[in-house]
């Protein structure tokens, strides 16, 4: 049995950068999505056909989904909130066609809830100035509490991404303990895998899909409320 | 030899996974939510524009409508007012028409009046130049002799005369 669950290192660059399989997935996802992106929303005509309905409710349910959980004047984060959402739940699906998934990997995950606090920040500036900032996220309810405003903001970017990180890695790791137990059950006697037939399937449906889709939607529905509520 | 990192580990992905997702973001960007919605945007305009349009040709067919029917009235009322004018000159032309055959019967009574008068006064005179020459005749051959022509005729046709005064006017 493979005991390392760690990211695979698979170019290593005489300066000591490396690239993982995560990055390696994350590029194959990012083709992907483009190239659907580029199919659906080609040739796309005023009386919709069936690619572009599909682009087009999957943009409207994006779309309505900003405006209900941040307000209408905020659509501009469609793009980004949009991709985070499609993003996550194409990486966490990720395991379930034999790749690592992208998102069980602590860099990935970081890497999407630092740029949520920076989101987070960067907009509460933005739309109320350095003092109104300063204000709003550490001196409420009262100036007293600026220490603790100080970890629960620091909190934010770490919770967001041990969270996701968590849910993944841990399904991914319950399913090669599964699967290493289901091929040894008969001592490999039989030369057919007969029990990783089956068996795994319902886990992966849990582990994956459920929890990989809820992940993805918590996530995204998380940085769209921290957003909005630090802007407002 | 296969290598592999920690699980849990910071590293380079995380500056590449960073970097990852804003292209990404950008690229979902230009090659989906940007054509969506411009789709949908022109959609909507396009929808917009024939429904104002629909509007406005309605307003337009209305106003046609009212229009056409206004000089449907109008010419109606120019027919009918056409129509009486016709009548009413038919009508004074055919009474001229009466009247002037009226008239003309009328003369040509008056002038067969006067022409049935001339030839009666005519006969009349005839008549009465030839009884007074039949009576001068008869007085002859009663008499027996001949009369004093100039002197008896005055005598007979004066005495025709009054004796025709009575007698023949009628």
């Amino acid at each position: 049995m493979n005991t390392e669950f760690g990211p695979k290192i698979i170019v290593e660059f005489s300066n000591g950068v490396f690239i993982t399989e995560t990055v390696i997935n994350t590029w194959i996802i990012m083709a992907v999505l483009v190239v659907v992106s580029i199919i659906l929303t080609r040739n796309m005509k005023l009386v919709p056909d069936g690619k572009q309905n599909v682009a087009e409710i999957l943009v409207g349910v994006l779309t309505s989904l900003v405006g209900s959980s941040m307000g209408k004047d905020k659509l501009g984060f469609v793009p980004y909130m949009g991709t985070l959402m499609i993003f996550l739940v194409c990486a966490n699906l990720w395991g379930l066609v034999g790749f690592r998934a992208p998102t069980a990997d602590l860099n990935t995950t970081f890497a999407l809830s630092i740029l949520t606090f920076f989101m987070i920040h960067g907009n509460s500036i933005r739309r109320k100035g350095v003092g109104g900032w300063l204000k709003g996220t550490f001196f409420e309810p009262v100036a007293v509490m600026a220490p603790l405003n100080l970890i629960s903001e620091v909190a934010t970017p770490v919770s967001l991404a041990f969270r996701l990180f968590g849910n993944i890695v841990g399904g991914m790791i319950i399913m090669a303990l599964v699967y290493n137990a289901l091929g040894t059950i008969l001592g490999g006697v039989l030369p057919i895998p007969i029990f990783e037939l089956g068996i795994p399937a319902v886990l992966h449906a849990y582990f994956d899909v459920f929890a990989g889709v809820l992940q993805a939607f918590i996530f995204t529905m998380l940085t769209m409320v921290f957003v909005s509520m630090a802007m407002d | 030899m296969e290598v592999y990192t920690g699980l849990v580990s910071f590293g380079w992905p995380w500056f590449f996974q960073i970097a990852n997702t804003l292209i990404l973001v950008a690229l979902l960007a230009k090659f989906l939510f940007k054509p969506v919605n411009k789709m949908l945007e022109k959609r909507k305009n396009t929808i917009a524009n024939d429904l104002s349009t629909a509007e406005n040709q309605r307003v337009e067919a209305e106003a046609l409508r009212a229009d056409y029917e206004k000089k449907i009235k109008e010419i109606r009322i120019e027919a009918d007012a056409i129509l009486k004018e016709a009548r009413n000159k038919a009508d004074e032309r055919a009474k001229e028409i009466i009247q002037e055959a009226r008239n003309k019967s009328d003369d040509i009574i008056e002038k067969a009046q006067v022409e049935i008068e001339r030839n009666q006064r005519n006969a009349y005179n005839e008549l009465k130049d030839e009884v007074a020459a039949m009576a001068i005749m008869a007085a002859e051959k009663i008499i027996g002799e001949k009369m004093d022509d100039e002197l008896n005729e005055k005598l007979v046709v004066k005495f025709i005369e009054e004796a025709g005064d009575v007698k023949w006017q009628n």
